[in-house]
């Protein structure tokens, strides 16, 4: 039997066609018997009727200047896709990310992690083992499809150079599903994935590919880099591995809160993947939490 | 008429002749969609010219794990939610400020002309109730309506462009919808559970 509650979500997909034959059995046995959830699929009938009508009405060729707005925007830029990469990246020294990586390298040896093919749904999947490539000898996992192959003269190769490869997995893995607030699942495991990542050591700028990382378009609020070894709780937040280091995709308020709280913690706030508005920030924590 | 894909090898590359002629094909249905989430033409306009150049700072990002058009409305669609919450928040703080005792319990009172247990909505009523309700939902809520209902998108369609699961999509439309329907009720622009046309 159905609660309401189930009833509700039911009534819903109904209405979408995305109920299955035995649901809407259920359904229909629990609204025989529940005069508020027939109500409620009367309303939500009346509801998708209006919506739909509605969607014609609100349909609008755009502005004719909004193309040559935009191409003045692009012009105005004056970044071409992959310079604008490079420039924001330069523009942050990563060398304390960048220095534990080198000295993991050196000290521990190297653990590729090797996934098969991502399905889109399942990143939650293989994140069991992930704990024990959190030790001190593990090596940066590639956590999303970086660049192509094809872009090597944006990797800079020098003897300091490590450049990690994962292979096999098969073309077009799906974006790692955005962690939703809803969901209990996934708190702090890593996403693994297939590509190219490297890293490039010494005391100058790294090219760490952080856009590999969290969902790929998103843009941040900032990117805030706490000081090694600070204990704070992100346990609750999608966690991505970057070199040795655990960043953490928080809501902004979050965000905020901890940039007031560490004042004299790096924060970045410019450059290409920051939005100021953006409603996610990244928290990088330099040593990796078990 | 080259391909989407040769357009955005060359736009990856610099192109800005390349990059525009993927604006041209796009801004259709990326307009549409910021107007459906807004509901404001001014607004639709200017997110839709945000998306874009996000779109052509993000280019080498982009993969090919799905076409340009797809990652591209996914990219608009981030667009129009931050801007949602911003607004959200905005709104909030303006809330508390303004609104006095006096003001709130006028509200309640006001009697909605247009509200007759025995008549139906015009559409164009309805259309606008429906718009004011949309509005008054939060940022989530209006972005899975919009899609689902207005975009047509399917629930996978839905949960692979915001990154959710699917369940977490279908939860969420119904309770969209159950926040819709009550906003209704309580302004009086809905009859509940009366009407009897299928």
């Amino acid at each position: 039997m159905l609660t309401c509650d189930q009833a509700l979500e039911r009534i819903s997909a109904q209405l979408d066609n995305e109920l299955t034959d035995r649901e809407e059995a259920l359904l229909e046995e629990h609204l025989q018997g529940c005069a508020a959830c027939r109500a409620l699929q009367t309303d939500f009938q009346a509801l998708h009727t209006a919506l739909q009508e509605s969607a014609a009405a609100w349909t609008a060729e755009p502005p004719a200047a909004l193309a040559q707005d935009v191409m003045a925007a692009v012009r105005a830029a004056k970044v071409t896709p992959f310079q604008s990469k490079r420039q924001a990246w330069r523009r942050r020294s990563w060398a304390c990310a960048a220095a534990m990586l080198a000295l993991v390298l050196l000290g521990g040896g190297v653990r590729l992690w090797l996934n098969g093919p991502l399905a889109g749904g399942g990143m939650s999947a293989g994140s069991a083992a992930a704990p024990s490539a959190l030790d001190a000898a593990s090596g940066a996992v590639a956590p999303q499809a970086a660049a192509p192959e094809t872009e090597a003269e944006s990797r800079a190769v020098s003897e300091d150079t490590v450049t990690l490869m994962t292979s096999g997995s098969s073309a077009g893995p799906a974006l790692p599903p955005q962690a939703d607030n809803e969901s209990a699942s996934q708190e702090s495991a890593a996403k693994e994935g297939a590509g190219a990542y490297s890293v490039s050591g010494g005391g100058g700028s790294s090219l760490l590919e952080l856009e590999s990382a969290p969902p790929e378009t998103q843009s941040y609020c900032g990117v805030l880099t706490l000081p090694a070894g600070s204990a704070v709780d992100l346990s609750a937040y999608p966690c991505y591995l970057l070199g040795g280091s655990a960043c953490y995709s928080v809501p902004a308020d979050v965000f905020t809160a901890l940039t007031e709280a560490w004042a004299d913690a790096d924060v970045r706030t410019e450059g290409d993947d920051i939005a100021p508005g953006a409603a996610t920030g990244l928290v990088i924590l330099p040593t990796c939490a078990p | 008429m080259e391909t989407e894909l040769v357009l955005v090898q060359r736009a990856r590359q610099g192109s800005e002749e390349a990059f525009a002629a993927l604006v041209e094909r796009n801004q259709g249905r990326i307009y549409s969609l910021a107007l459906r989430m807004t509901g404001n033409p001014d607004d639709a306009a200017e997110l839709c010219q945000e998306a874009f150049l996000n779109a052509w700072k993000g280019l080498g990002r982009f993969q090919g794990e799905s076409a340009f058009s797809t990652w591209l409305y996914r990219l608009a669609s981030n667009v129009c939610i931050d801007f949602l919450r911003r607004e959200k928040r905005r709104a909030a703080l303006s809330m508390t400020v303004s609104l006095d005792d006096e003001a709130a319990a006028r509200q309640a009172e006001l009697p909605d002309e247009r509200y007759s247990p025995h008549r139906q909505l015009e559409q164009i009523e309805r259309s606008q109730a429906i718009r004011d309700g949309l509005d008054a939902l939060s940022p989530e809520h209006r972005q899975v309506l919009v899609l689902r209902e207005l975009e047509g998108l399917s629930y996978g369609e839905i949960a692979r462009t915001l990154g959710l699961e699917e369940g977490t999509v279908k939860s969420r439309i119904a309770r969209a919808r159950l926040a819709l329907r009550n906003y209704l009720l309580s302004t009086g622009n809905f009859s509940p559970g009366l009407s009897s046309k299928g």
